[in-house]
């Protein structure tokens, strides 16, 4: 019982319905109270990690709160063991940093847009530390629900249809995952994921099939895997730079983490095995990756290439993870990590590159790099550690993704790997090359370009704004030059993934 | 290492017509460097170092039977002789390369495929597609038909010695190699008919040109598609006819190539109607010349009518073969003598013969090393027209063969008639100089026609290429990928009960395969 757990999830939840209540004290009050609000979570985590070191260090660290003091069967409980805190860790880390983004970058409806977030950043913990299947339903609405908000945030014609498709196709997903639970409960009578874990094998063939077809449908929705990747650049260009750096930083691994505990701890990868579909979605995965990156060659918008770079980097985690190797968690969540990084960095630092811009077209991407230089090398740093230059932290985890593929024999997938490399290497240089172009504006282009200017016209603390680029710039050479001290937590994660009967045996005993 | 130097030393054939070969090779590139001496007067030392990794890898290229070391020796080959073609401009290195490129990577994957066969070294092959596939993978480099098309512009505007080692002995590599693979008794159909029409179009072509080194190229793919046509044909004599065409070629292009470098130096020109007074400004040249397109021509007692004869001699079904190879001698003959005509007959003053010879009025000197190499060439032209045997134990068999010379002496009568006739009635066939033939001439025209399809204009430049021509591909066809992909609204959505559908019939359909 570490009742830290719980506060990890109801400090985001309480300063989002706080929010409205400083307004009515002081309006400049409230970016200090989300900044604390953030701070204080990081606080939470820092004092449990130093608490539980030296189990962590053995790796079984393990902590749960039991809600109500039900007991694990009936009542709902909250489960970090290592893999979770792993990912609260980086999510935490990324909270932070945008949040500060976006008191730099967000101008105008700050109070709406700070309880959303802060929504996000309650849902977000929560789905990961939850351990009932119900509770993971709940949260992946709330987190459906706060980011289509969002990512209509800028309320013009194209954020609104944005917004709506992605509502569209993320409501399906929570429909068919919200029948996949009501149909676990009907057959097994508990919604608790170790006890559900522990009696899936009982069920018969066909009920397995169904639960495991809908939770897959609509987990692959929410990831963006190739069939459904169609709601994801459209509602990264549109809504706002941290909105999409949240998207794309942390929702997707959020969705990530949930697809590893649903298919390895609640349905087992046993069951997909005997279904034959493991082989079926790595090659899926696959050509989703190979996808987004032949897309990605054709796109003229900056925003809608970086998003198709991100269905091929999820792609390719998705099929790294499904080769269930130790090698392959290995690579797989050193990747999330990375790629958690550089896309944020890339999106967040995207959004001051582009302020004085048209719009994202490639065409108006001329002469970026000439007015923010220092910015611009940054951003120049981020794209080569998503081609996987080696001094960065990308080249790192794309190796241990590369070895994982050789290791298992799979070339298809260690083709993937560098061709997403190549490709990347042809769309990114076009980019840096239109950003050193001179540009030369003539009398309508300049009229145009400020009446045609949406409401986030103006930076309103734009030193944060580049301070926060450059330090993701940072993270990622730091993370690159000393990647060997993730081996610890890495290793440990990966061993909490695959020893299944643990977890069980903690939730249930404990 | 020790391992690595035994497998090299282990994979060298020493049998058959291969060191004969190697040794030719040698005596060639000992010709060319003698006549590089004067003619390159800058990084001289780098030439030669050039010269001499060039030779070690094309004698590796010759003699090994292991496919690595083989393939890894032709690209240094290519690499050098691109190399050496910087004395010329870079252009030209920059076209030779990528051109040399392309064909090594063809002819690596036929031979990745060759190995996957099981033929773990360089051997007779038996499979005739995999032939096929093999002689495609030379073909680029050979200059097979159709694949010949970078040949004439690159070894006409090469500097002279690296011309005459491109067209001396660089594209016979690969006749060597399919000498190698090849079965002897069996021969291959279509390198046959390849060697047939690379025959006819070439020396067409050669006919038709005015300019000295452009006709020298022509004939040179002519003089390759006899070598391809006895490959083809199989048989102990048309395999010995290849080699003796090849080591008579050679000596007699690489002197031909020489001189017409010193040639232009006298002149300041290549196209054949300015040479005046040939015979008097520098008669040893002229002396090697004439003796090299004599043997060109396969005229009798010289080194061209013994190779030519067993090709011939080695053909099946008599009638038709004699009657075409009967046409093929013409087509020689007659663009050997055009140039002999031009060179030594026509518009020649051969009055006060003594007194013109004694009189120097020459405007390029003659150079010691320059004449050394010609002779050399001329030598080796005599001695292999009266031995063809050649040292060794391969071709001895030829020492017992009659070579028939009153039946070749009658046909060459009869050629000289006709081809004297056509030339004097015809006044030796004046043909305008071809201008700019060059390789993106060749591209440009290419261009034209497929944009004169959709009706479009476009000037071709080499440095935009990547920017317009090869993103716009690659995008284009993205945006190809991307239009299928992505449909309307309703067809996106679609994808979810299509998906849900596959999964839960997953079972059954993974039963199917």
């Amino acid at each position: 019982m570490d009742i830290k757990v719980l506060f990890l999830i109801l400090v985001p939840l309480s300063t989002a319905f706080l929010i409205p209540l400083i307004d009515l004290i002081n309006a400049k009050l409230r970016r200090f109270f989300v900044l604390l609000g953030i701070l204080l979570e990081s606080y939470l985590l820092v004092s449990i990690i130093i608490n539980n070191f030296s189990e962590l260090k053995k790796g079984d660290l393990f902590l749960q709160y039991h809600l109500g003091g039900w007991q694990p069967p009936l009542g709902i409980n909250l489960v970090m063991d290592s893999l979770s805190l792993i990912f609260v860790v980086i999510t935490a880390l990324s909270l932070l940093l945008i949040v500060t983004y976006s008191i730099g970058y967000i101008g105008h409806h700050e109070g709406k847009y700070y309880v959303l977030y802060s929504l996000i950043a309650a849902a977000s913990m929560g789905a990961i530390l939850t351990a009932d299947l119900f509770n993971i339903y709940v949260f992946i609405e709330m987190l459906t629900i706060t980011s289509g908000a969002l990512i209509g945030f800028k309320r013009s014609k194209e954020a609104s249809a944005a917004a709506i498709k992605y509502l569209v196709y993320n409501i399906l997903a929570g429909l068919l995952f919200f029948l996949a639970v009501l149909l676990i409960y009907f057959n097994l009578g508990t919604l608790n994921m170790a006890d559900i874990a522990l009696n899936f094998t009982t069920l018969s063939v066909q009920i397995k099939l169904f639960i495991t077809a809908i939770l897959l449908t609509s987990i692959l929705i929410k990831m963006g895997i190739f069939p459904f990747i169609f709601w994801l650049p459209k509602s990264y260009d549109t809504a706002p730079s941290p909105v999409t750096a949240v998207l794309s930083g942390i929702l997707s691994k959020v969705y990530l983490y949930i697809f590893i505990r649903i298919f390895w701890t609640v349905i087992g990868f046993k069951t997909l095995e005997l279904l034959n579909l493991n082989s079926f979605l790595l090659n899926l995965a696959l050509v989703s990756s190979l996808l987004g990156h032949i897309f990605a060659l054709q796109s003229n918008n900056i925003k809608r290439l970086l998003a198709y770079s991100s269905i091929g980097h999820i792609g390719m985690i998705m099929a790294v993870i499904m080769l269930n190797s130790t090698a392959g968690f290995y690579g797989g969540i050193l990747h999330i990590i990375s790629h958690m990084f550089m896309k944020a960095g890339l999106f967040v630092s995207c959004g001051y590159l582009l302020q004085y811009t048209r719009s994202h077209a490639y065409r108006d991407f001329r002469g970026v790099g000439l007015k923010n230089r220092k910015v611009f090398i940054a951003f120049i740093i981020l794209l080569l550690s998503m081609i996987g230059m080696p001094p960065l932290l990308g080249f790192a985890s794309k190796w241990y993704v590369l070895i994982a593929f050789l290791e298992a024999q799979n070339y298809f997938g260690a083709f993937i790997v560098i061709f997403g490399s190549l490709t990347a290497v042809i769309y990114y240089l076009r980019y840096i090359a239109k950003g050193f172009e001179e540009a030369k504006l003539t009398d309508t282009e300049l009229n145009e370009e400020i009446y045609s200017r949406p409401l986030l016209s103006v930076l309103y603390r734009g030193k944060i704004v580049s301070f926060i680029s450059y330090t993701y710039t940072a993270i990622i050479i730091l993370g690159g030059l000393s990647f060997r001290f993730l081996d610890l937590p890495l290793k440990i994660s990966t061993l909490s993934v695959m020893n299944v009967e643990k977890y069980i045996e903690l939730v249930l005993g404990g | 290492m020790t391992v690595l130097w035994q497998q090299f030393s282990a994979s060298f054939i020493w049998q058959s017509y291969f060191p004969l070969l190697a040794g030719v090779g040698i005596i060639l590139t000992l010709m060319t460097s003698l006549a590089a001496w004067k003619y390159f007067a800058r990084n001289r030392v780098f030439y030669y170092l050039l010269t001499l990794l060039y030779l070690l890898s094309s004698t590796i290229v010759i003699l090994t039977n292991n496919w690595f070391l083989f393939l890894f020796g032709w690209e240094l080959v290519t690499l050098t002789t691109a190399l050496m073609l910087a004395w010329s401009s870079w252009r030209l290195v920059r076209q030779y390369f990528i051109i040399q490129f392309f064909g090594s990577s063809i002819l690596l994957l036929a031979a990745l495929t060759a190995i996957s066969f099981g033929y773990n070294k360089i051997g007779i092959i038996n499979s005739n597609w995999l032939q096929l596939l093999l002689i495609l993978g030379v073909a680029m480099k050979s200059g097979l038909f159709l694949f010949h098309f970078w040949l004439p512009p690159i070894h006409a505007e090469a500097p002279a010695p690296v011309s005459a080692i491109l067209s001396g002995w660089v594209v016979k590599l690969g006749y060597i190699f399919l000498l190698k693979i090849i079965p002897i008794t069996t021969g291959n159909k279509f390198l046959y008919l390849l060697g047939l029409l690379m025959i006819i179009y070439a020396g067409w072509q050669a006919f038709r040109s005015a300019d000295l080194k452009i006709m020298l190229a022509y004939s040179t793919i002519s003089q390759l598609g006899l070598i391809a046509l006895a490959i083809g044909t199989g048989g102990r004599y048309a395999f010995a006819g290849a080699v003796l065409q090849i080591i008579g070629h050679g000596f007699a292009k690489t002197t031909l190539f020489i001189s017409s470098g010193i040639w232009q130096q006298e002149y300041g020109s290549r196209i054949i109607y300015d040479f005046k007074n040939a015979v008097f400004r520098r008669p040893l040249t002229s002396a090697a010349t004439l003796l090299s397109f004599l043997s060109l021509s396969g005229l009798v007692f010289t080194a061209g009518y013994n190779s030519k004869y067993l090709i011939k001699s080695a053909q099946i079904g008599d009638n038709f073969a004699g009657l075409l190879f009967f046409g093929l001698g013409l087509l020689s003959f007659l663009y050997s003598f055009r140039i002999i005509y031009w060179f030594f007959i026509k518009n020649q003053n051969y009055h006060n013969f003594k007194k013109n010879l004694l009189f120097k009025n020459n405007n390029y000197s003659y150079y010691f090393s320059d004449l050394a190499a010609l002779l050399v060439g001329s030598l080796v032209l005599i001695i292999a027209a009266f031995w063809p045997e050649m040292p060794g134990d391969s071709l001895a068999f030829l020492a017992a063969k009659d070579f028939h010379l009153l039946i070749g002496l009658r046909d060459n009568l009869i050629y000289l008639v006709i081809v004297g006739y056509l030339l004097i009635s015809q006044t030796g066939f004046i043909v305008q100089p071809r201008t700019q033939l060059s390789l993106e001439n060749y591209l440009q025209s290419f261009l034209n026609f497929s944009y004169s399809i959709s009706r479009k204009s476009i000037i071709f430049d080499t440095e935009r290429i990547f920017e317009s021509f090869f993103y716009r591909a690659i995008y284009n066809s993205a945006h190809k990928l991307y239009k299928f992909v992505y449909q309307d609204f309703t067809m996106q959505l679609l994808w979810i009960p299509i998906f849900l559908t596959i999964i839960l019939f997953w079972q059954q359909l993974y039963a199917l395969f």
